[in-house]
Order: structure tokens, then C-alpha cells, then sequence
């Protein structure tokens, strides 16, 4: 179907409801078009689809959220106070000193007591040269008191003018209030006493000293 | 700070380093103080969150793995404090007193007694700050928190979505009605 021009507009005014008297051609060609829109009409009204709406809605409030924050930040910054600052330094350097002394504190007391622990052992166990140990076995109970050499050593060892040894001495009364006073006292007695019976076994075990020769 | 710069602050802070930790202080005490001050609304607390933040630091930066992420990191730790102190203060309200500090930092006694010589346009800012710090106040406390977050904390509204455990969507629907609420209080109580 081929139209004029004329024509074209004489459909177009029919079809805008104008008063036009169509030709019978015409008015096919009217139909025709009426028919098309509606048909591509369904495909233009299909939605943006949800996802796409959610993106338009959400570029909008990014672009209200920018505008706002601009206008709010001014007014939620502040100064931080120097003070503040050399305080919050303070706290780290101190923090950062604190495993180290509670380390060097813990070295030193273990190591005090270790060694006031080996002090109160040896001077329990060897007696003076010359004599195998011959010591009473005791029956198990509380620590006793030490033996009197050990006191006398304790005591001369408090006296010491050298202060490491007097050092040395206070944390063995320190270790022996600690053992008597201890519920576990009763066991390290028992460790202690099993050495001593060791130690006498092995004297009885080893053969006698060579008689003097001719 | 530069990223590089960032690194070696990093490394020196786990490896103990005082003055790398003053480097941090220096580069994020000023928005940890802000982000303290306007979500607790006192110096007195922004202050103490701030050191035992860097206190925390000392045994977080230990097993810390830096992937480039390190101020969501730090304020996330931020928040969670200020949830903690929140929450405490909730429990136990403190009654007015004389050392209850206004927003410019000066306690009610130090107010009373100071003479009355202020500068007005020191009056008119802390009256602004004042001000905003009464509309922080009538939002919603997660609201409030992921604003300042934004702002503070430079978050982006994916790491906030995963802080808060929420759709992206949802963290930004409220940062956006938020600041339009805050935006709505201040020009309310705005002069004319």
C-alpha cells in the first residue's frame, strides 16, 4: 500500500479523533496502525525490572547521602586535645616496659629461690668431708626443724658482710617458712629423706676404704 | 600517612617500637578522639577510649595481618568499644554533678568559676556543637554509629555492611535517612 502525504495526514487526524472522512484505503491503513501500537505498546510498558530500579533508587540516595555528609562533616569534626594524645603515648610506653619488668621480676625471684632451695639441699645432704652421711631415717611428718650445722650456716650466712650471700640467706628462711608452712611440706620432706636413704645405701654398697699399706 | 609509611609504622609497632606507635597516635588519635567524643558526647570518655584503645593495640598489632585494611580494622575495634562503654554507661547512669563536662570539654565547677570572658565566636561554635551533638543523640544508636563511621572511620558502606552484619542496601538506607534527619534537627534549631 502506497500513501500520499495528503493521505498520511488525513489517518492521522482520524486517528486523533478529528473530524476527517477517510477514504475506504485510508481507513485501512488506520486499522493497520491502530493494531501495530497496541501491539508494540505491551512491549514498551514492560518494567525496568526490579534490580534496575533498586540501582536508579540507590544512585539517587548515594548522591543525597554525599550532599549531606558534606554538609554534616564541618560540624562532626573536632580537636583532638594535645594533652590527649601525649596521654594515650604515655599508656602504650609504659605498656610496651610492662612484660619486660614483670619478666626480669619473675627471673629473679625464680632464681633466688632455686637458689636458696640448692643451698638448703646441700647443706642437708653433704656433710663435712671425711664422714659418709649417717643420717636417722625419720618417720614422715611435717618438715622438721634444720638440722643445727644448717642453722649455724644459715646464721653465719645472714651475718655475712657480703650481701648476695645474706641475700641468699634470707630467701632460704624465706623458702623453709614457705616449706613449713606448705601442705606439700610433707612431701618434699619425703624427697628429701629418700635422698638422704640413697645416699646411705650407696656408702654401705661401696667397699671400705683401702687399709693403710705396710 | 602513605601506604608505604603505613607498613613500616606497622612493623615497628609489633615489633614493639614506642615511636612508631606515637606515629600512629598522631595519625589516627585525632579522628579516634572525634569519633570517641561525638559517640560518647564526653571528653572525659573520648579521652580514656583513646588510651585504652592504644592500649589494646599493643596485643592486637601482634597477631594484626596487614592486608592493606588497617583503618576499618582500627575503627572497627573503636566501635566495638564504644558499644561496651554504651552499654555501661546505660547500666549505670551517672548523676549530674559539678565535673559533668560541657561539649567544649570544661566541667560545670570550672564553668561556674571561670570568669566571663569567652570569645563569642568560641561560644557560637561550641553552641553549633552543642547542638549537633543533641541531634546525634535523637537518632537511632546504629544510625548514629555508622554515620560517624563514614565519617570518622572512612568507612566504605560495604565494610560497614559487614561490621553491622546488614545488606548494603540497609546500611546505606540509613546513613541516608540519618543524615537527612540530622540535617532536618539542625536547621530546626537553627537561629533565624
Amino acid at each position: 500500500m502506497h500513501l500520499t502525504d495528503a493521505q498520511y495526514e488525513r489517518i492521522a487526524r482520524f486517528l486523533d479523533g478529528q473530524a476527517a472522512e477517510p477514504a475506504p484505503d485510508e481507513l485501512a491503513a488506520a486499522e493497520e496502525i491502530r493494531r501495530d501500537e497496541a501491539a508494540v505498546g505491551a512491549l514498551l510498558a514492560a518494567p525496568l525490572g526490579a534490580l534496575r530500579l533498586e540501582r536508579v533508587a540507590r544512585r539517587a540516595m548515594l548522591a543525597e547521602v554525599r550532599r549531606d555528609a558534606a554538609a554534616v562533616a564541618a560540624l562532626l569534626d573536632v580537636p583532638a586535645p594535645r594533652a590527649a594524645l601525649d596521654r594515650a603515648h604515655r599508656r602504650v610506653t609504659a605498656e610496651l616496659a610492662r612484660p619486660q619488668r614483670v619478666l626480669f621480676r619473675l627471673a629473679g625471684a625464680a632464681g633466688a629461690v632455686a637458689a636458696a632451695a640448692a643451698v638448703l639441699l646441700a647443706v642437708a645432704l653433704w656433710p663435712p668431708a671425711g664422714r659418709p652421711a649417717r643420717v636417722a631415717p625419720r618417720a614422715p611428718g611435717p618438715v622438721a626443724a634444720p638440722a643445727p650445722r644448717t642453722e649455724a650456716i644459715l646464721a653465719a650466712a645472714r651475718d655475712a658482710d657480703d650481701p648476695a650471700i645474706g641475700l641468699l640467706a634470707i630467701e632460704a628462711d624465706e623458702v623453709e617458712t614457705e616449706l613449713l608452712a606448705s601442705p606439700a611440706a610433707t612431701g618434699m620432706d619425703l624427697r628429701i629423706e629418700k635422698l638422704q636413704k640413697d645416699v646411705e645405701d650407696l656408702w654401705l654398697e661401696l667397699p671400705p676404704d683401702p687399709a693403710p699399706g705396710p | 600517612m602513605g601506604p608505604d609509611q603505613l607498613r613500616a609504622c606497622i612493623a615497628g609497632a609489633q615489633a614493639g617500637d614506642p615511636e612508631a606507635y606515637r606515629a600512629l597516635i598522631e595519625a589516627y588519635g585525632p579522628r579516634l578522639y572525634g569519633f570517641f567524643l561525638r559517640a560518647t558526647g564526653r571528653h572525659h570518655d573520648a579521652e580514656d577510649l583513646l588510651g585504652e584503645l592504644m592500649l589494646r593495640l599493643v596485643a592486637k598489632l601482634r597477631s594484626y595481618d596487614d592486608r592493606g585494611r588497617f583503618e576499618p580494622w582500627l575503627f572497627r575495634i573503636a566501635a566495638n568499644m564504644v558499644r561496651d562503654r554504651i552499654r555501661r554507661m546505660r547500666a549505670n547512669p551517672e548523676p549530674a554533678s559539678l565535673f559533668a563536662e560541657s561539649d567544649g570539654g570544661a566541667t560545670l565547677e570550672e564553668q561556674v568559676l571561670a570568669p566571663p570572658r569567652r570569645v563569642e565566636a568560641d561560644l557560637l561554635a561550641e553552641e553549633a556543637s552543642g547542638e549537633l551533638h543533641a541531634a546525634l543523640g535523637k537518632l537511632e544508636a546504629t544510625t548514629r554509629e555508622m554515620i560517624l563511621l563514614r565519617h570518622f572511620g572512612q568507612m566504605s558502606f560495604k565494610e560497614i555492611a559487614e561490621l553491622f552484619d546488614c545488606p548494603l542496601g540497609t546500611a546505606l538506607a540509613r546513613v541516608h535517612r540519618g543524615l537527612r534527619a540530622l540535617r532536618e534537627l539542625m536547621r530546626r534549631n537553627a537561629p533565624d
